[in-house]
């Protein structure tokens, strides 16, 4: 059986979210979860906003650009029922830009921005405000009506918590009469110069100036005024989306993490914040959780004792199928002993998950998946691994 | 006859270590998110405190993977005496920037009017990597003048942020130096650069897994590192590298590998045949690694951390220098 939160969300939900820390295996099963619902008959469109390029790497594009790039998913079970599943990645400083050209009232305004020099290192670096781009693109994307669902792969977790933070500090950055205060003198500032601001003005102005230079702060002067003009239409447009977000009828929020103890330390605290800050926290995926070949204890103590029975493991080489001439004792004995090694790394791994499910909110559906043996690296392997989230899709034509 | 067992050589391949590894005062760890690198920085001072070294762990906005290693409460203190000889300290590079503040302005009420002002928020949260750089100032100051307090430290490790963030913060005084064109900022990243860049006071260390996209990354980050940003890689550590006893070769025949009688054989031989896939992956991109880069590569086993304190500290520096790595023979 499937994990029914899951396939719930596919069949009712518009937004899926996908959040954890780097290296548990995110995007791959946000990505595996949008193929699931392609083969179930949704268009479905994944994006992430991850810089490493580990979507691309899962679907085996070469590169992903801004623009949603179709997957070819015509060979796999379920393709007939008329599903489509795009994938895209997004670039922040294409997405930047898209958004300035957007909310910019003249070309003029627009080339200013784009050319000013503080705009381009913001842009370029990774300084907090790219997630207010972030935020507005998915916007854009979550509005597409094209798309049925959209599964969004997001930064890693302190990352995401910027990202879902963004709009809420954005709103307050621009609610703050004070904003308007700065913003005019050093308007005025711009049409008569420094000096004369200098003389009569903020004091505070003046100071940082001396910490960063002047020719950061006109940069920065500039950068604001020019973005004045579009504050009133990004600031809509973070309110809409903090708004999509916390719908929980459209959108739907889940924590992947790994079972051991930093990941799933990363995962409670995360849970946490999100309900705190009224986000519809549905499901937490715990990924990579190690099988132990031992059902029952008596399976443990049996190969235990055979560990210690050289007669034993020598006459258990064929019962297993062991064929080694000089050793059989000891190639069985090296099977058990991976065996054994299975076995404790599933003991931790269970240590973590029941920290997980006791701490990140009990009433929060988890699912594990197992560690699997290989890489997911083309299309058949992320099937197998949605395979381990939803039942196997049904033809419906 | 179903499975072909092979028991690997107990000699394997060593490569011994740069003496740099240890030697130089500032040691970056970095690498992809969820690696270890925590572990790995944490094991490493730790390695140095007991030596009788007074040592320095940074983290960077977070020390609570770092403080559990130690078995320290991990409840939110910037600064912990984790040890005889170690001391942790967390960069939060906000805080970071509101003391740096402070200390420039020096008149309190003025930097407390700035500090609380919105657009000094909105400054700081978008101006390019000024958090990064203070941050960065903060380890200079360490390496050259003993912050805090005073009396030099002899090694200062730093747990650096996840890669594609780490480069960034690595390049951060080389941007600054033209964003910031002049003040305080400008002087104090031209000094990180240089400290960064000097191959007798700074090494770097990469720990990454055997896996596809982590060794992808890695590969990545030690071109710019080495290339572009003209710093010393002095190893790379390859992490939860999966541990075999046995080297099974399966039949190709499915029906000749099933073992009659009893399901526990089964699955047995599964977790035998699992435990070598991940193995064979491990080899294969551990070979990769060899073949691109060049300093010297430790391997790392696979932990259990049920309990991840000073005892697997100890399993991981076991494995970084005492052990040779043994090799199931893949390589070479």
């Amino acid at each position: 059986m499937g994990f029914q939160t899951l396939e719930q969300a596919l069949e009712r939900k518009h937004t899926l979210v996908f959040c954890g820390s780097g290296g548990v295996g995110k995007t791959s099963l946000a990505a595996a979860t949008a193929l699931h619902g392609a083969l179930r008959g949704k268009r479905v469109l994944v994006v992430t906003i991850d810089p490493a390029r580990r979507l691309a790497d899962s679907l085996g594009l070469e590169e992903l650009g801004n623009k949603a790039v179709a997957i070819d998913i015509s060979r796999l079970p379920g393709a007939e029922n008329g599903g489509s599943l795009h994938a895209m990645m997004l670039d922040m400083k294409t997405a930047a830009d898209e958004l300035i050209a957007l909310f910019a009232t003249s070309e003029e305004r627009l080339q200013q921005v784009l050319h000013n020099q503080f705009y381009k290192t913001i842009t370029e670096s990774l300084a907090g405000s790219q997630e207010y781009v972030a935020m507005a693109k998915m916007y854009d994307l979550i509005k597409r009506p094209e798309f049925d669902t959209v599964v969004i792969d997001t930064a890693p977790t302190k990352y995401a918590l910027d990202f879902f933070e963004a709009p809420t500090r954005m709103l307050d950055f621009l609610d703050t009469k004070i904003v308007g205060r700065f913003l005019r003198p050093i308007k005025r500032l711009q049409r008569f110069g420094w000096d004369i601001f200098r003389k009569g003005s903020e004091k505070i102005v003046e100071q940082l100036e001396k910490l960063v230079g002047l020719n950061v702060l006109s940069e920065f002067s500039a950068f604001i005024i020019e973005f004045e003009d579009m504050f009133s239409g990004m600031r809509d447009r973070s309110q809409l989306m903090h708004g999509c977000l916390q719908d929980g009828n459209q959108t739907i929020l889940g924590i992947v993490c790994s079972a051991n103890a930093s990941s799933v330390d990363e995962a409670i605290i995360f849970a946490r914040r999100l309900q705190e800050l009224g986000m519809p926290l549905g499901f937490l995926i715990a990924n990579r959780v190690h099988r132990s070949p031992f059902i029952t204890a008596e399976d443990r103590d049996r190969v235990w004792s055979l560990l210690n029975d050289e007669s034993a493991l020598a006459n258990l080489a064929p019962a297993l199928g062991v064929d080694h001439e000089q050793s059989p004792a000891a190639a069985v004995r090296s099977l058990l002993t991976d065996a054994s090694t299975a076995h404790r790394f599933a003991r931790a791994d269970q240590f973590h998950l029941r920290r997980l499910r006791e701490e990140a909110g009990a009433s929060i559906p988890l699912a594990t998946i197992p560690f699997l043996d290989q890489d997911i690296c083309d299309l058949d392997r992320l099937f197998l691994l949605g395979s381990f989230l939803f039942d196997p899709p049904r033809s419906t034509t | 006859m179903a499975l072909k067992v092979f028991l690997p050589s107990a000699n394997g391949d060593y490569t011994e270590l740069n003496r740099g590894f240890l030697d130089k005062p500032l040691l970056a760890v970095t690498g992809k998110g969820g690696v270890g690198k925590s572990a790995v920085a944490a094991a490493l001072a730790l390695r140095h405190a007991r030596a009788g070294r007074r040592t320095l762990l940074f983290g960077v906005d977070s020390i609570q993977p770092l403080l559990r290693f130690f078995e320290c409460p991990t409840e939110s203190s910037q600064q912990v005496d984790v040890l005889p000889n170690l001391r942790c300290i967390n960069l939060d590079r906000q805080l970071l920037l509101d003391e740096f503040i402070r200390e420039k302005i020096g008149l309190k009420l003025v930097s407390d009017r700035i500090i609380q002002n919105p657009v000094y928020k909105y400054f700081s949260a978008v101006a390019p990597g000024i958090r990064e750089l203070l941050a960065l100032a903060r380890i200079h100051q360490a390496v050259t003048a003993g912050w805090p307090g005073g009396t030099p430290w002899e090694r200062v490790i730093i747990d650096a942020p996840a890669t594609g963030h780490g480069v960034r913060f690595f390049a951060v005084p080389r941007i600054a130096i033209n964003t910031f064109r002049v003040g305080p900022l400008k002087a104090n990243s031209l000094r990180i650069k240089e400290l960064l860049e000097d191959p007798r006071q700074t090494a770097f260390c990469l720990v990454t897994l055997a896996e596809e996209m982590p060794v992808s990354e890695t590969l990545e980050l030690y071109d710019h590192l080495v290339n572009q940003m003209a710093m010393r890689v002095e190893a790379v550590l390859v992490n939860a590298v999966y541990p075999v006893a046995a080297s099974a070769v399966v039949d190709p025949d499915p029906a000749g590998a099933e073992p009659a009688g009893d399901p526990l054989y089964t699955r047995l031989l599964e977790a035998a045949r699992f435990a070598q896939m991940r193995r064979e992956m491990n080899e294969r991109y551990i070979n990769v690694l060899a073949q691109r880069i060049a300093v010297p590569l430790r391997e790392i086993p696979y932990l259990a951390d049920e309990q991840f304190g000073l005892a697997a500290l100890d399993q991981l520096l076991a494995a970084i220098f005492d052990s040779p790595t043994p090799s199931s023979g893949v390589r070479g």
